[in-house]
Parts: structure tokens; C-alpha cells; sequence
């Protein structure tokens, strides 16, 4: 179908841009592993297969009712904006190009040949396995945020398994890689785990460098008169540093160097989640005096923000810098900026009246964010991050047209107690200034203050 | 009576070690096994077949099916099969809603999955998963004065299984058993166009959820 092109093309683009899987420079003796980009196209045709036939007998989806003409009239009226739910739109779709991506990862395929096939998966669901016409946003989200979504699952499961894990180990690291990259861990299961062929997709990673913390922050301290959510929920927080953002893990390959930071939160009606993905695509690692190191990198991000009603998300491209300046185990000073287009981004509408399916506005933009962490014996005390999305709201069917100017400001401080454990404040800050079309000008602030108990690795 | 014994013990015997590998041939350093080629999934292969199709769905009966489909090997165990195949049932009167009894005949393009438990031996069971387009008509006993009824063609889901037996040379014998899973309605003509503005929840959904057991041949190449 339209998937085995697309992978065909996607493994020739790999061999033009020489970007093989993650894991190259074998001895001349040992087996390699020989991308299959049929295979991949055939997994992405299934799992699109697959979706349908969830989608069509178990849960009876409306645009599940498909068949030659739906195809036939989808290719001749062409493309349009779709009306989805946000979280639909903006984690759902890219979750399932995730899945594409890894199918594509799994076969051998380097990133951007993956993303040529997540761009495949995307285009068949599209075209042929909804009755809907095609929706751009959903091929733009389901590609863009795919490529993201795969290619963090696909390193981190990589980075929990374990070649000499046995029993116990070995399930709980297989069960977890399972949940990160379930379609690579299929394709494990077929194969046999062949952990020993160099280069086989999948494999233990075991040299990456990984920081992070979990936090659990408790009731609401502080919240702005706006905000109509619960001040007992808990909120449940973690950021993650893969491959050091200043650089050291930089090996020229896309993703070498990736940092989220994502929480669950109470809103009003329903848990909500907050991701921010960023990850290198090109770079250049930048010679610093003595301690200092600085990296100069093209980014892609994925980001799905949320607090209390206020919600943005979108797939965004950036040109931007880290450095970091002191060394472990004295003070550390890491400070990055960022510069960029926001490809895609939706935002709530706050307006929308009850009936309309859309509840949020598409925009395509600027984006710019900036970050500054202060860490003391590889414990991170203080952290401000700055976010800034200025949004062209697009005039289709159901977004509010006009423009937008969102700042978010994030910040913490923490103090060690015992070990890798802290306990901490931390405050957020959210503004939405907006000059719709049709409403004209206003604006929306939220503000909130928690404490929190940190464990840092 | 001697040489017919014989035979029988030869054929009985046979048949109780299809699948199984014969013995390795003898040599002296190292010791090789040897594995039979015989019965082992073809690259290629064409196969007829044809058989029955029962409809759960009230009102619809049995008929015949037949059809066939090039079987393509795509790994040790797996392989896809394209088959184009044609059954046709009679409805009584009252049957998805209509005043007269009739005929609904299918025509399937599918691609099916296979996987198969063995790679190798006389006798290779699969167990299938399909997916393709399925155009159904139908047409009255007699003629009504109304408008002209018909189904709406579907995408629909195919599960199964089956089982090849190596005869000899090229040739097995195939019998199947799969359930197709097509979730239609039947709707006046002219057709909706464009076809995403029909209600699938406005409709008298009929699920034609129908057994086809099969029975055929395959030429392996």
C-alpha cells in the first residue's frame, strides 16, 4: 500500500544520508543486521490494519466504515483541517506515528528513513482507513510528534535492557522496553533477541549518559484566582537528560542528545499530562575553556502543555545553544536558549460553545525558550525555564483566527536532605494574551505554587 | 496379502512421521543432519478451492464458494496469500429488511497473513488473518417496483486457519475454515455520494459474519 513505498524511499533516503541504526561500527567479522524495509512497510500496513480493526468491531468508530469508494472519493476531494479532540489530535495521533516510526526502527531503519516511513503509515491511514478526507493537521502531528515519541522509546528501551540481565532482571527490563518501544519489542520476540549481531535494532545501550529526577509535589500552595482546580491533588513529575544537553553524548546522530520534562496533574475534569521533548538533530559540540563545554545544536521538539483549562501543544523546530560551565562534583552552571518555528501548534479554545467537536484553535508560529540550572555535587538546586509561543491562528473551520502570545514560566528550588533525595518549592507561572478576529483582545493568567519531595539520579 | 500389508505399513508409517525429520544420513566427521526439503513452504504457489459458506445473520442460508489466490512465501513460517473468491447465498423474505426473498452473492479481494507451525514436513497447519474489500449484490427473486436495494460494499476482516498436505512433487491439497467479518447495510440507489455522509449508526446494520470451509489444490512453483 502507500507504507511500502514510502519505506522503500525511506531506506534509500538512509543510505543517501548514511544513517544506519544507532548502533554502528561493528568488528569486520561479526554478523550485521540487514535493514528489512519490506518487512517495515508490511508492519506498518498492519498496525494501520490493526488500529482499523479496533477502531471498526470493538468500538463500532463511526469513520471505521470504510471501503473502495470512501478510498476512491478520499483521493479525488483531497485534504482538509480535521476537528478532533485536542488530545486526539495533538497525543493520540502522534503516539500512533510512534508506532510507525518504531516499526521502521525495529527493521534496521536510521532516523530520518524512519521518518520517511512514519510519514507513510501516516499518508495510508489518511487516504484509506478513515472515511473522513484527509486531514493535514493529522498527517503534520502524526509525523512530526511520531518521529519524536518513536525515537525516545526506541533509545530508552535500549537504555533498559540488559544482555546479561537473566530471570527476574531480564523480564521486568524486557517488560519495560515493552512498554517504550512495544512494537520493537515484537519484533524482538519474533526474531529471537539477537542482542549479539551488531547493529541489530534494539539492542542494550548500556554507554548513554542518563540524569534526571522524579518529583511528587503535594497540595497547592499558592493559585491564581483563575484557576478552578483541586488544591489537594498530588502532581507527579519527572525530567529526564539523555546524552548530556551540553554535548558530551553527541555522536552525530539525530536524538543522541534529547531532554524531557513531563508531569501528570489534576485539572478540573480529568488527569492531565504535560510533555516537553526536545532532541538534537544536528550539532556541533563547540571547544570551551578548562570546565566549560557548549553545544550548538537544530532541535525538534514536541510539546503538550496543560495547566487547569489552559492547554498548547504543537510540534515546533528550533536552532539553539547549551552550555554549561563549572565541573562535578563542584558548581554547575547549565544555560541554553532557543530559537524557532512552531510548525503546528493548537491551542484551547475557551470560547468554544457546546456541540462544536474542535475545542482548540490550529496556529503555526515562533517559538523561543530559555533555561537555567544550577547544580552542586550533581544535585540540581535551582532551575528557571521560560517559554514563549507566538501564535498565527489559522483561519479554518472551527479555530478562532487571529493571533496569540503565550509565556510560561517554570521555576524551583530544591535542597538535598539525605542522599539523591530533596524536598523543594516550585511555581509556575502560564499567560495567554490573545486579539482574536472575531472577539477582539484579552488575555488569561494562571499562577501556582507547590512543594515537592525530589529524588535525583 | 503379504505385499498389501506391506503397503498399508508403509503408508501407515508415513503418514505417522509426516513433519518429522528423517534420520541423518550417515557420515563420518562431522555428523550433518539432514533436513527434508519435502512439504516446505513454497516461494510461490497457486491454489483453487471451493466449498461451503454459512451466514449467522437471520434470514440469509448457505451456499457455495470458490475461488483462488497466489500464495507468496515471505519467511520461514509466514507467507501472504492474495485470493479472489465468489460465493453466493439465498435470502429469504424479510432478510435485511426486505419485503422479498433474493440472492446475495460476495465477491472478496483479501490479502491473508499466514503462519505456519512448521517450516518444514508433509503436513503444515497455519492459522490466517485477512483483510480486504468485499463487494456484495444482491438481486430479487422478483423483481419489486420500488426502488433498487442493494449492499454497500465493505473493508472487512477475514480469521482462519488451514492446513496444506504435500501429495506429491508440487501439488498439495489445502483445506480451510475462516470466518469472514463484514459489517454492511443494505441502501436504496442511487448511492451516497460522497460515500462519508452516510450514518453507520442510522442504518439496519447487518453483520454478515459468515463460516467458509474450504476444500482445494495447490501448485507449488
Amino acid at each position: 500500500m502507500l507504507a511500502a513505498p514510502a519505506a522503500i524511499a525511506a531506506f534509500a533516503l538512509n543510505l543517501v544520508l548514511g544513517l544506519p541504526g544507532p548502533d554502528r561500527a561493528p568488528a569486520r567479522t561479526a554478523p550485521r543486521f540487514t535493514p528489512r524495509p519490506l518487512t517495515a512497510a508490511a508492519e506498518i500496513a498492519g498496525i494501520n490494519f490493526g488500529v482499523w480493526a479496533i477502531n471498526h468491531y470493538l468500538t463500532d468508530e463511526f469513520y471505521s466504515y470504510v471501503n473502495w469508494e470512501t478510498m476512491w472519493q478520499n483521493f479525488r476531494d483531497g485534504w482538509e483541517w480535521d476537528r478532533s479532540q485536542f488530545h486526539i489530535n495533538f497525543y493520540n495521533h502522534p503516539y500512533g506515528g510512534s508506532l510507525f516510526f518504531n516499526a521502521a526502527r525495529a527493521n534496521g531503519l536510521g532516523y530520518w528513513g524512519s521518518s520517511l516511513a512514519t510519514l507513510g503509515g501516516s499518508l495510508m491511514w489518511e487516504m484509506i482507513m478513515e472515511k473522513y478526507r484527509p486531514s493535514i493537521n493529522d498527517l503534520v502531528a502524526t509525523t512530526a510528534g511520531g518521529c519524536v515519541l518513536g525515537e525516545i522509546g526506541h533509545r530508552f528501551s535500549a537504555l533498559v535492557r540488559k544482555s546479561e540481565a537473566r530471570g527476574l532482571g531480564r523480564i521486568w527490563r524486557e517488560a519495560l522496553g515493552t512498554v517504550l518501544d512495544p512494537v520493537g519489542a515484537l519484533n524482538r520476540l519474533l526474531d529471537g533477541r539477537k542482542d549479539g549481531i551488531a547493529g541489530y535494532p534494539g539492542s542494550p545501550d548500556p554507554d548513554r549518559l542518563l540524569d534526571g529526577q522524579l518529583v511528587v509535589a503535594g497540595p497547592v500552595l499558592i493559585r491564581g484566582a483563575g484557576l478552578t482546580g483541586t488544591r489537594a491533588a498530588p502532581l507527579l513529575g519527572f525530567t529526564l537528560s539523555y546524552g548530556d544537553p551540553a554535548g558530551m553524548g553527541w555522536a552525530g546522530k539525530p536524538f543522541d542528545v534529547f531532554a524531557i520534562r513531563g508531569r501528570f496533574r489534576c485539572s478540573p475534569d480529568k488527569p492531565q499530562l504535560s510533555l516537553f521533548i526536545d532532541g538534537a538533530l544536528f550539532g556541533k559540540k563547540l571547544p570551551g575553556r578548562e570546565t566549560a563545554s557548549h553545544f550548538l545544536g537544530l532541535y525538534q521538539h514536541f510539546e503538550y502543555y496543560g495547566i487547569d483549562t489552559m492547554r498548547i501543544a504543537g510540534t515546533s523546530f528550533t536552532g539553539g545553544w547549551t552550555s554549561r560551565i563549572g565541573s562535578d562534583p563542584g558548581l554547575q552552571l547549565t544555560a541554553s536558549a532557543r530559537l524557532g518555528w512552531l510548525a503546528l501548534g493548537g491551542s484551547d479554545d475557551f470560547t468554544g460553545t457546546t456541540g462544536q467537536r474542535r475545542s482548540y484553535n490550529m496556529a503555526t508560529g515562533v517559538t523561543a525558550a530559555a533555561g537555567l540550572t544550577l547544580t552542586a555535587r550533581g544535585f540540581e538546586l535551582g532551575e528557571i525555564v521560560w517559554r514563549h509561543y507566538a501564535l498565527f491562528n489559522l483561519d479554518v473551520l472551527d479555530s478562532l483566527a487571529g493571533r496569540e502570545s503565550w509565556d510560561i514560566l517554570q521555576g524551583q528550588i530544591c535542597v538535598p536532605v539525605r542522599s539523591r533525595v530533596g524536598i523543594g518549592l516550585a511555581a509556575e507561572y502560564c499567560s495567554r494574551r490573545y486579539d482574536f478576529r472575531d472577539l477582539g483582545p484579552g488575555s488569561r493568567n494562571a499562577v501556582e505554587a507547590r512543594a515537592f519531595v525530589v529524588w535525583q539520579f | 496379502m503379504i505385499a498389501v500389508s506391506t503397503v498399508i505399513s508403509a503408508i501407515a508409517l508415513n503418514l505417522a512421521l509426516a513433519g518429522v525429520e528423517p534420520a541423518a544420513a550417515p557420515a563420518l566427521n562431522p555428523p550433518v543432519p539432514v533436513r527434508a526439503e519435502h512439504g516446505r513452504l513454497p516461494r510461490l504457489a497457486v491454489e483453487l478451492d471451493s466449498g461451503a459458506v454459512f451466514f449467522g445473520e437471520e434470514g440469509f442460508g448457505s451456499g457455495w464458494k470458490y475461488g483462488g489466490g497466489v500464495f507468496f512465501r515471505t519467511g520461514r513460517r509466514t507467507g501472504v496469500e492474495v485470493l479472489l473468491e465468489k460465493s453466493g447465498v439465498p435470502m429469504e423474505a424479510g432478510a435485511a429488511g426486505l419485503p422479498g426473498s433474493g440472492r446475495m452473492s460476495m465477491t472478496s479481494l483479501l490479502l491473508d497473513g499466514q503462519l505456519y507451525m512448521f517450516d518444514n514436513g508433509r503436513v503444515l497447519p497455519y492459522a490466517l488473518a485477512g483483510i480486504g474489500f468485499i463487494f456484495i449484490g444482491y438481486s430479487p427473486d422478483v423483481p419489486a417496483a420500488g426502488p433498487e436495494m442493494d449492499f454497500v460494499d465493505r473493508l472487512a476482516l477475514q480469521i482462519g486457519g488451514g492446513v496444506v498436505y504435500r501429495v506429491a512433487g508440487g501439488l498439495s491439497i489445502s483445506g480451510k475454515a475462516r470466518y469472514n467479518l463484514v459489517k454492511t447495510w443494505i441502501e436504496e440507489l442511487p448511492a451516497t455520494d460522497p460515500r462519508r455522509d452516510d450514518d453507520p449508526y442510522a442504518q439496519n446494520m447487518l453483520h454478515l459474519y459468515g463460516l467458509e470451509l474450504a476444500f482445494g489444490l495447490r501448485f507449488s512453483f
